[in-house]
């Protein structure tokens, strides 16, 4: 279960000073944003010294994280909506992030009634009376970005700090690549492939299949898009061992069941999202290196 | 519109009204085809940095001209479509202009070949070399309902000439400031000779009957040991795969050792003012013994350039880090040394003419061996009396041949009189159109 690292009640207070200190911020406890404070994050980012970046890769995946961050703190709109950010977080994080994690989080009703910031939110509760004010709720989801994301970031720059290419400049090779304009995560194009694939098949799931012959080709496009990280006999279970819980939830045509998109959530939770992780981590392992450049105007030089 | 009022290559009105063709320095063959093309003047300070471009281009008998004087080459690879043939007829047309200026001339020859004919957007300022030895069928094919057609060379090109062997080509036919297209001799003459006074040494012999490819070999150094140097010489050879292949062998032709004489007279060629430019659609194509002499390449639009010196036989750098070229629109290339490259190297759009294929075919008249034409010379006789058709009328049964009579029989094709040809322009020379039997 989510707990805040800033409740300040339920630390415990080890020293006086320390207490002190929080009952300060607690007094002033409103001042914290219900959401990320881009404002505060950019002005601390543009005074970054101008340095060169040598391992532009590393910066990359840097910058991917504070908005992966921050995108967590804003919330989610629903379970749904976490479970897609769950998929682009094993892959910013090298896997490092575990696919079981999200899981757990999005089997968890108090985690979701403090991850999703919509009206939604009630249905995670029992008693609307337990839903955190948005404030502390955001500070909730503070505290799991210290306590278990920025740990999976720093893991994964920690995977990546030495395989990430230096581009020393000399007279011939004036190559210096910035960070801002490269599009694949860690400025590995694989990842963004196994990204896009990923995500593909995660949306399918979510949606729903029109037939078993679908969520059958389905299957084979999961094993491609988890690089067969997935459990060899899903389809299996899926379509045998559980038939009627397939043809009910998964396949959508002609009518959705009732519980048909919590199924698929889950589903996609439990199955796919630690493949996935498991797929991510083992792709930056391998993956190639690209720089891009800024795409400027580049004058054709006729001969 | 490029090509006004032209329906078949025959509609060509060769450009006889230039400079060059006059003997004047004004309006000059280059100039004349990069107004027909609408082709800018050539600008040198587009490039960056000039050792690549115009270092490549521009020619010099000092070190004058951002490489070393002499000579220079390149191998192009492009796949089917990226514009290789459009970008060889602009880089020969700008080799025209740039390199004929005071004090400095310089020829363009095309490699001729029986299969292809993309140099006929410059048709009406070519000079064709052809063979004195052989007969020659010119044919347009057409793709639409006009089907195939035999016509006369002289109709289409501004000039045909007949060379005896490489040295009478160089000397006599062809010419500074102009475009001219080659086709190889495929029975050799003069070939062995060549090589024989050349300083390299190698088990090899060209004959009449080795591919008609090697004959390339004994030009190039023909022009490199031979001359004439009072002008410098650029071959453009498409498909250079063809005239010097990776798998080339050590076969009965001495296929390997004349890739090692190609090899040896390519590095030669620049101290005589010899360039070569070849294309290709792979790098794979041609041969590695050769590849390590490339100063300049070029990776056309459609195929990643390399980024690493491991990709490229014979080259210790790279200067690309990231592929530029995969996306590239039609008509553009990156152009590298190993120190620098030139990118987006762009060229314009040489149109065809029509959509017909000219097709020149070359029959060898007079076997080379006295006991071969001794044969030939019984078998003739054996087919005129088996045949009812007088195909050989007014000609010796020497210098008809079966093919002779099958494109007659066809429908008239052209066969030129062997009496009038000389080491000269056939202007003047007889087509004779009946004499191979075309009436039948």
């Amino acid at each position: 279960m989510i707990k805040s690292g800033f409740d300040v009640e339920d630390a415990p207070s080890e020293t006086d000073d320390v207490g002190a200190s929080s009952d300060t911020t607690t007094d002033t406890g409103a001042a914290r944003p219900a959401e990320f404070d881009r404002e505060a994050v950019d002005r601390l980012q543009r005074s970054l010294p101008e340095t060169t970046n040598l391992r532009p890769a590393i910066q990359k995946l840097t910058s991917d994280h504070v908005d992966l961050l921050g995108s967590f703190v804003d919330g989610f709109d629903s379970r749904r909506e976490f479970i897609r950010w769950g998929q682009r977080a094993v892959i910013l994080t090298l896997g490092e992030l575990s696919g079981e994690w999200v899981a757990d989080r999005a089997f968890a009703g108090l985690d979701l009634s403090v991850l999703v910031t919509s009206p939604a939110r009630e249905r995670w509760v029992d008693d609307v009376e337990e839903l955190q004010p948005p404030d502390r709720a955001a500070d909730m989801r503070r505290g799991v970005v210290a306590t278990d994301l920025t740990p999976a970031c720093s893991a994964a720059v920690r995977r990546l700090r030495w395989s990430a290419v230096e581009y020393v400049s000399d007279e011939d090779d004036t190559l210096q690549p910035d960070p801002d304009v490269q599009q694949h995560p860690g400025m590995r194009p694989s990842l963004t492939e196994v990204h896009e694939r990923q995500r593909w098949a995660l949306d399918r799931a979510l949606e729903g299949f029109d037939s078993l012959d679908a969520l059958s080709v389905w299957g084979q496009r999961l094993t491609e898009a988890s690089y067969a990280e997935v459990p060899d006999d899903l389809l299996t279970r899926v379509t045998v061992d559980e038939a009627e819980t397939s043809r009910r939830y998964l396949v959508v045509s002609p009518h959705d069941a009732d519980h048909g998109p919590f199924f698929r959530e889950s589903f996609a939770a439990e199955f796919l999202l630690p493949a996935f992780a498991r797929a991510a981590r083992k792709v930056a392992k391998r993956a190639g290196e690209l720089a891009e450049q800024e795409t400027t105007e580049t004058t054709d030089k006729r001969m | 519109m490029t090509w006004k009022n032209i329906s078949t290559l025959t509609d060509l009105e060769p450009r006889t009204d230039t400079g060059t063709w006059l003997g004047t320095s004004r309006h000059t063959d280059a100039d004349s085809i990069r107004r027909h093309f609408s082709m800018p003047a050539y600008d040198e300070s587009v490039f960056d940095y000039p050792r690549v471009v115009p270092g490549c281009l521009k020619h010099a008998r000092d070190n004058s001209a951002h490489s070393a004087a002499g000579g220079t080459d390149f191998m192009a690879i492009g796949p089917p479509g990226a514009g290789k043939s459009t970008h060889a007829l602009e880089w020969s047309t700008r080799l025209l202009e740039v390199n004929n200026r005071p004090g400095m001339s310089e020829a363009v020859v095309w490699r001729g070949s029986t299969s292809r004919s993309e140099w006929v957007p410059l048709a009406p300022w070519a000079t064709v070399c052809l063979p004195a030895s052989c007969d020659v069928e010119a044919r347009l094919e057409s793709t639409n309902s006009a089907g195939s057609r035999s016509v006369a060379l002289e109709d289409v090109v501004r000039e045909v000439r007949y060379y005896e062997d490489p040295r009478d080509l160089f000397e006599n036919h062809v010419q500074p400031g102009k475009f001219h297209v080659v086709y190889p001799d495929p029975q050799m003459r003069g070939c062995q000779e060549v090589y024989e006074d050349c300083p390299y040494e190698y088990e090899l012999e060209f004959s009449d009957g080795d591919p008609v490819q090697h004959w390339w070999t004994a030009a190039v150094l023909a022009r490199v040991h031979s001359g004439p140097y009072h002008f410098f010489v650029s071959f453009i050879i498409d498909e250079i795969g063809d005239v010097i292949p990776q798998e080339a062998s050590k076969d009965a032709y001495s296929s390997y050792e004349k890739i090692l004489l190609f090899r040896d007279t390519y590095a030669d060629a620049r101290k005589f003012g010899v360039s070569v430019f070849g294309y290709g659609h792979s790098d794979v194509d041609f041969h590695e013994k050769v590849k390590r002499k490339v100063r300049w390449r070029i990776t056309m639009n459609g195929t990643a350039n390399p980024t690493r010196a491991s990709q490229v036989v014979g080259v210790g750098n790279v200067p690309m880090n990231t592929d530029l070229t995969s996306h590239l629109k039609t008509g553009k290339c990156v152009m590298w040394t190993e120190q620098r490259f030139c990118y987006p190297l762009a060229w314009g759009d040489i149109p065809k003419p029509t959509d017909e294929e000219l097709r020149v075919r070359l029959v060898p008249r007079v076997p080379k061996d006295p006991a071969d034409a001794d044969a030939a010379s019984r078998e003739d006789e054996r087919d005129a009396r088996s045949s009812s058709d007088d195909a050989g009328a007014g000609d010796g049964p020497a210098q008809a041949s079966l093919d002779d009579v099958e494109a007659a029989t066809d429908g008239g094709s052209v066969v030129a009189d062997r009496a009038d040809r000389s080491s000269s322009t056939s202007e003047g020379a007889t087509l004779d159109a009946t004499g191979g039997g075309g009436s039948s």
